[in-house]
């Protein structure tokens, strides 16, 4: 890490300044809309649409921060290119977690069992120990994810001070090997942590709001629903990016065309885990489980938007990637990831919204669009950060190379 | 991954179709006898009732539909192998995935067989055929057990046609390396195949379709068994994860028998280079995957019982580990999650005899899970006043062990009369011959 | 008049075939049938570019499944009305999976009636011109060369190196 040389100009994009600049603005609007929404005493509103945000962005970077661990672990090819986009995502992670120390001051507008404790829950749901647990697994997690992309990064830049040329360099110095070795040590730990503590994020941040309810299924659902957005994530990343030369010459359609494939397959996965679970509660028919979902799919102000977010997620995106040419035609993809994004930020919303907001009119306006500029605002000023500073292409993934020089495969379905 | 050459490719896998010998004859008449006396036993409870299986309340279920959720189960996994990893592209699927489409088929077959075996009237079943008759009755589409019945017998017609499909182009191999009888008759069954290029053309589109079919079948299969508990409202039953986390337990229990028929049957036939040890090394790791699955949702429910803070389910969670059949959940807990940790180490998951044993253990751990969800959990429910508790007796032990020996006798049938390999798909892993590459290799 | 026979050549090395097969698309030769043990994508691009029909038949089965399966559940429910636990005489919810298990089933079902009858299978004996070796490690190409041609159609596949050159009865 003492090295600090910048990778060569042909690894890294060209982002211009003015991007850098809306980022960073989008960021302080956003800002300055939550602070005015408080001070004016739209408390619980801002702080709603906070958490909404912040479950939302954060399960976004973590999910995309997956892929690049799911691809060490299965020892896939086809990805490669694609894996330092996807560790990008891992710069957001340190501010997410201060964003999420931020919600302490919200608690008492957020969780009801503050302001009403329910006695049986009352040792695991206090204040103290909830932000404890959770800050303790996001630490984990946020620490297992930075530690993966330093390697990587690491591996790239010990790499790329090596005479050869790296992109067809077969033989591996020995602190390549180790920079390698502890990728694939992290990985699975990564993919474990991811599953716990996001069920943990889920179940605390999330189902906690209504306290009477619960569901075995919550956790999964939210974490394999963050998977889905984070590769939604990353293939309009790939898209945007494909501007730098480096990625046009490794990412071809046949990486978008899998990528697609793999998009599809988690859309038809998080509208089957929303199923089993909307299935299990209707049938068995118990009050204290249907409450929760008729509110949000049978009752005003909340039915329209439900309907709208099956729409985007599921069905829209299941009809379009049903078709193969589509998963490489750029400007389709392009609307369709941004339909995709929209519709899991308003699911997350329907799950947090409902339990917490009375009130007869869905709290979706200006200050909710505007907060979530910033959000994006801020994990698009991190990424590009971040993507300025390393080579856009896991140069020393010994898969990486190995893919950049293998013939094209004849035999696959 | 596959260390054969193109032109031996038929010899190799062909020769374990010859003539069997006596050890082998013996094996099958021991299980013919197997199968005989579980029919027989089954016979009597027919005749007599099912009464004698032991059900009485509170547990009406028994180890029958123990038996029929762990065999279609097993089913799961063949599917796995030859379809989701077909779609994934991933090679090392290519050696094993005849004979796990093969114990699919059959663990399905066995699976139904407890549908009919666990009815109190099994000479009425076809009511739950959904037809127009003068009893003026249909079935009731809402019923779990109609999906069941719906499912289970779309899985049975969806993978014996993938598995025949995948075998017509090897069958024609036997065909042309036979005569007589045996050509008649594996000429029928290869419906005349010649390898065209129109039916290669046809026949690929075909199987890329019917993976990508199979593969959400399988999600849905044991997601409508899952839903037989969980629709209820038990508790124990009724849980919004039952579905991918029955899933899950169905494709680890299907490794493991994968793994437990592969291994011996790759030394018996002298198959080591087909299937490698770094393809039952791949399945190992899966097992990991599946196993952490498992365990994510033994702790989730755990922690969710406590959580919900209803009374009655927090008392069959703690029943579940502390009570009467106490022994068993930890015994399942071990064979399930902690057992397959141990392929984290490589010496462990390139060792035959530990992937053996820890297949072994994870099959009972898997089977433990089903006996303690399924009986476990209606053995102690809402009125204290009904609690009571149940083994299987003789009679469930005899029909399940019959059962067993058939699922054995027609994988052992299968070994010796069709090809046991996807020749068709090994060739094209391993590459045909190019005069160029001969060029270069000439001395 | 010398009748039109079609000619059957074996070749051992998959090159030697790919590369006598684009010869011969170029000269334009009716080319009757390429035999192989394994699917080789190659010849599949050469000989059939357009995709199969297969899909088209997999689709009409799924949606006539997915319909069929759900048009009986109502016919079903719609005569005999009864009502459990609380759910409506017509509940779409758990039927989602009935559509589904509809869809599949008769979707694999069309699908694979349709690579047996487009393969212009089954058949008593199989193909003109096959050879039992082509099931296990041997090529063919059989054509059908005009009478003109049929000298220079020869020549091309002696010198592309097929192992054997016969003609075939019809």
């Amino acid at each position: 890490m003492s090295q600090t040389s910048a990778p060569p100009a042909s690894l890294v994009p060209r982002i211009p300044v003015i991007w850098i600049a809306i980022a960073l603005l989008l960021c302080v609007a956003g800002g300055v809309a939550f602070v005015t929404a408080i001070l004016m005493g739209e408390s619980l509103r801002a702080w709603q649409a906070y958490l909404v945000n912040f479950v939302f962005w954060t399960g976004m970077a973590f999910g995309a921060v997956l892929f690049s661990a799911v691809l060490n672990v299965t020892g896939a090819l086809w990805g490669r290119p694609l894996k330092r986009l996807a560790e990008a995502f891992a710069a957001y992670l340190p501010v997410a977690f201060i964003l999420f120390w931020l919600l302490y001051f919200g608690r008492e507008d957020l969780f009801p069992w503050i302001r009403e404790p329910v006695p049986e829950k009352g040792a695991w749901l206090s204040a103290g120990f909830m932000f404890a647990r959770n800050g303790a697994g996001l630490s984990l997690l946020i620490g297992l994810s930075v530690a993966l992309t330093y390697f990587s990064v690491k591996g790239d830049r010990l790499a790329l001070q090596a005479p050869a040329d790296v992109t067809c360099a077969t033989g591996d110095p020995a602190v390549l090997q180790a920079t390698w070795s502890m990728q694939k040590i992290l990985s699975p730990p990564l993919i474990i942590a991811f599953a716990f503590v996001l069920s943990l994020l889920a179940f605390d941040l999330i189902m906690s709001l209504d306290p009477h309810w619960y569901s075995t299924l919550f956790g999964g659902y939210y974490f394999i629903g963050s998977f889905y957005t984070g590769l939604v994530a990353l293939y309009l990343l790939a898209l945007a990016s494909l501007k730098a030369p480096v990625l046009r010459d490794h990412v071809h359609p046949r990486q978008l065309h899998d990528l697609g494939k793999l998009v599809m397959a988690f859309c038809l996965f998080t509208g089957y885990l929303f199923y089993t679970q909307f299935l299990v509660i209707w049938y068995g028919n118990l009050p204290e489980e249907t409450r929760f979902v008729i509110l949000r799919v049978k009752s005003t102000p909340w039915e329209p938007l439900a309907w709208a977010i099956l729409f985007m997620i599921f069905l829209m995106p299941f009809l379009t990637l049903l078709s193969r040419k589509i998963k490489v035609k750029r400007i389709p993809m392009i609307l369709l990831s941004l339909l995709i994004l929209s519709g899991m930020w308003l699911e997350r919303f329907i799950l947090i919204a409902p339990s917490i907001w009375k009130r007869e009119t869905i709290p979706i306006g200006l200050l909710e669009i505007i907060m979530s500029a910033g959000f994006f605002g801020l994990v698009a000023f991190c990424l590009m950060f971040f993507l300025k500073k390393v080579p856009l292409v896991s140069v020393s993934d010994p898969r990486f190379r190995e893919l950049a020089e293998k013939k094209e495969e004849r035999l696959e379905p | 991954m596959i260390n054969l050459r193109f032109g031996d490719v038929n010899r190799e896998i062909l020769g374990a179709l010859s003539a069997p010998g006596r050890l082998y004859w013996t094996v099958v008449g021991l299980l013919t006898l197997g199968v005989v006396y579980g029919a027989l036993v089954w016979g009597y409870q027919v005749l007599t009732g099912v009464g004698v299986a032991g059900h009485r309340p509170p547990v009406m279920w028994g180890s029958y539909l123990v038996n029929f959720v762990f065999w279609v189960g097993i089913a799961h996994s063949g599917t796995l192998v030859s379809a989701i990893l077909f779609l994934f592209r991933a090679r090392w699927r290519t050696g094993i995935s005849r004979a796990a489409e093969a114990m699919t088929v059959f663990a399905v077959m066995i699976a139904t067989l407890f549908v009919l075996i666990h009815l109190g009237r099994p000479w009425v079943v076809y009511w739950v055929i959904p037809y127009p008759n003068q009893r003026y009755l249909w079935p009731d589409f809402q019923s779990p057990l109609v999906f069941d019945f719906l499912a289970v017998n779309t899985y049975f017609v969806v993978s014996l046609l993938f598995w025949y499909t995948g075998l017509v182009p090897d069958l024609a191999s036997v065909r042309d390396r036979t005569s007589g009888i045996r050509q008649k008759i594996y000429g029928l069954f290869s419906l005349g195949w010649s390898g065209t290029h129109r039916q290669w053309h046809h026949y690929g589109a075909s199987y890329l379709l019917l993976a990508a079919l199979a593969t959400p079948l399988v999600i849905s299969v044991h997601s409508v068994v899952s839903w037989d508990f969980a629709l209820s409202v038990i508790p124990g039953y009724h849980s919004t994860i039952f579905a991918p986390y029955f899933v899950a337990g169905a494709i680890h229990s299907g490794l493991a028998m994968v793994l437990t028929l592969l291994v011996p049957l790759r030394r018996i036939f002298h198959f080591e280079n087909i299937i490698t040890k770094d393809t039952l090394e791949m399945i190992a790791k899966t097992s990991i995957v599946m196993a952490l699955i498992v365990g994510y949702a033994y702790i989730v429910e755990y922690f969710i019982a406590w959580y919900g803070g209803n009374r009655v389910e927090r008392q069959t969670f703690i029943f579940r580990a502390l009570g009467y059949y106490a022994p068993f959940f930890w015994i399942m807990c071990f064979c399930n999650v902690v057992a397959p940790l141990f392929f984290f180490w490589k010496r462990v998951r390139r060792s035959l005899a530990c992937l053996l044993v820890i297949a072994i253990l994870i099959n009972i751990g898997m089977w433990l899970e089903r006996f303690v969800i399924i009986i476990g959990s209606i053995s102690q429910d809402f009125l204290p006043y009904q609690w009571g508790y149940y083994w299987p007796n003789w009679v469930e032990i005899s029909i399940g062990f019959g059962t067993a020996c058939l699922f054995f006798l027609w994988f052992l049938l299968f070994a010796k009369f069709v090809p046991s390999v996807a020749m068709a798909e090994v060739k094209e892993e391993v590459g045909a011959p190019m005069r160029a590459e001969e060029a270069g290799r000439a001395p | 008049m010398p009748r039109e026979q079609s000619v059957i050549a074996v070749f051992a090395y998959v090159d030697d075939m790919l590369t006598c097969l684009r010869h011969l698309r170029e000269r334009n030769c009716d080319i009757r049938a390429v035999f192989s043990p394994m699917r080789l994508r190659e010849v599949q691009e050469i000989m059939t570019p357009r995709p199969s029909t297969v899909r088209l038949f997999t689709l009409l089965g799924g949606i006539l499944g997915g319909l069929g399966f759900v048009a009986l559940a109502v016919y079903a429910h719609l005569s005999f009305k009864l009502i459990t636990s609380g759910k409506p005489v017509l509940a779409w919810i758990p039927w989602v999976i009935v559509c589904f298990e509809g869809t599949i089933l008769l979707a694999v079902s069309f699908s694979v009636i349709a690579w047996i009858v487009n393969g212009r299978l089954p058949r008593v004996r199989p193909a003109a011109g096959y050879d039992p070796r082509f099931s296990d490690n041997r090529f063919g190409i059989l054509v059908l060369p005009s009478a003109a041609q049929r000298e220079e159609i020869v020549r091309l596949l002696q010198s592309a190196g097929a192992e054997e050159i016969r003609d075939v009865a019809d």
